[in-house]
């Protein structure tokens, strides 16, 4: 029984076999991505000179993820590796591949299957996504790291104006720290107009805005936030790597 | 998630549109794919879409094609249509059985946005283009870039017709018909921008 033989024989005769080019075979087996389109999977002898198979997608992975997503940064990049590393999936120039000896093709086929599916998940990172997060990852981080500034949510400075709610107060003395995320422009705007009320209501309180990302909101809207504000971060990194010093500063 | 009508999708894949961010002349090598992009808007301005082609550099067949549409009230893109190689088999619309490894078009479909799944899956076989470069003339036809010549002149040239099956026309409405279904064709646009 030949390897190929095997592995139909294993897929309980539900995959078939066809030659792309010379000694290189495309696996047609029912493993579709989302959109309908048949895995990419391809069947070829290996460089080592052993009887191995090497299991592999001839770039396929790649080009599909980028009509969507960019594996463009160090940290795409590490999620990435990190993804292959665990599946025991190797790449070369964009060819993800791993080699099986002929008995274990099956459950080998299977593994790289799953990695080319998590690869492909990667798309989800996309920044519109990971945006809608932004919020979570800020509460998530203020309480982890923050809670000795009695950190407390959805405070309403003025308690008849409801649509002027911070996202956190920090009961720091003399005056207390408003603390509100900004995720995009109309945010920057509703903060602002918060910011500029709190001020006409004569409230004691120091403003600290937490930006998803700063460079992105346009001149207009950077020039009034940063008149309103007392105190800005540009990320969310920014904010991680500098409030707890920033917060000790306020509180001494 | 917001949904579409597929009226609604017909008239975004086809609505004229002009190229605002050109592709780059020569197609960057990239992990084993040659890619382009460009990016678009309807001809009011009103809506932005992107343009991503891509070839694999190992099957030079298998190729991709697609335009995103970005709607600007929400996150996000739907995948409007996308013209592929023959780069393995694929589900022809959903449940529907396989189809094999065939030359096929994406087109969004509502009821798939509707139940939450991929806008462009499920695709059907199509004999519009054989190559690359047919499939690249035969998109843009498609998704109406009415100042193709402008950046792509080298595209601007008519379609040479294809070995298609003598019952079948290959005409570009016949083309269009065969492929994309009940679409409505958007002659009468084209006709009234000149």
């Amino acid at each position: 029984m030949t390897y190929l033989d095997l592995l139909r024989d294993q897929f309980n005769n539900q995959v078939s076999f066809r030659e792309r080019r010379p000694g290189v075979l495309q696996l047609v087996a029912p493993l579709y991505h989302e959109d309908g389109d048949m895995v990419d999977i391809f069947l070829e002898p290996t460089d080592t000179g052993r009887e191995n198979i090497r299991i592999c997608d001839h770039g396929m992975t790649l080009m599909r993820l980028s009509y969507y997503f960019d594996i463009d940064t160090p940290n795409k990049e590490r999620i990435f590796q990190r993804i292959l590393s665990e599946n025991r999936v190797i790449e070369d120039k964009g060819n993800l591949f791993m080699d099986a000896e002929p008995e274990t093709l099956y459950p080998s086929v299977l593994q790289f299957a799953q990695a080319v599916a998590k690869v492909s998940s990667m798309q989800l990172f996309k920044r519109e996504v990971i945006q809608t997060l932004f919020y979570e990852m800020l509460t998530e981080f203020i309480e982890d790291f923050l809670k000795r500034y009695n950190p407390r949510p959805k405070v309403l400075p003025i308690p008849e104006r409801d649509d002027l709610e911070v996202d956190f107060e920090f009961g720091i003395k003399p005056r207390p720290i408003y603390l509100f995320g900004v995720k995009d422009s109309s945010m920057a705007r509703l903060t602002t107009i918060s910011c500029l009320e709190f001020q006409r209501a004569r409230i004691p309180f120091k403003s600290f805005v937490v930006h998803e990302d700063f460079e992105n909101l346009s001149r207009k809207d950077r020039s009034r936030i940063t008149s309103a504000a007392d105190k800005q971060f540009i990320s969310l990194d920014d904010f991680k790597a500098n409030a707890e010093q920033v917060l000790e500063r306020e509180a001494a | 998630m917001r949904t579409y009508s597929q009226e609604e999708i017909d008239s975004l894949v086809a609505c004229a549109k002009v190229i605002t961010e050109p592709p780059k002349k020569e197609m960057r090598w990239e992990r084993g794919t040659r890619r382009n992009n460009m990016t678009l808007q309807s001809k009011d301005g009103e809506l932005e879409f992107s343009v991503f082609m891509r070839i694999n550099e190992d099957f030079h067949e298998n190729f991709s094609i697609g335009l995103n549409y970005s709607p600007r009230d929400e996150r996000g893109t739907l995948c409007l249509l996308r013209c592929n190689g023959p780069h393995g088999e694929f589900l022809g619309g959903f449940p529907s059985s396989r189809s094999h490894f065939r030359y096929h078009v994406h087109l969004a479909k509502a009821e798939n946005v509707e139940a939450g799944l991929r806008g462009e899956r499920g695709a059907e076989s199509t004999e519009a283009y054989a190559s690359y470069k047919d499939a690249l003339v035969f998109f843009l036809r498609e998704i109406n870039v009415i100042n193709t010549s402008e950046y792509l002149p080298e595209l601007s040239q008519p379609m040479l017709p294809l070995n298609l099956p003598e019952n079948e026309p290959h005409t570009s409405d016949g083309v269009r018909k065969l492929v994309l279904g009940t679409r409505p064709t958007n002659s009468a646009e084209k006709e009234q921008e000149s």
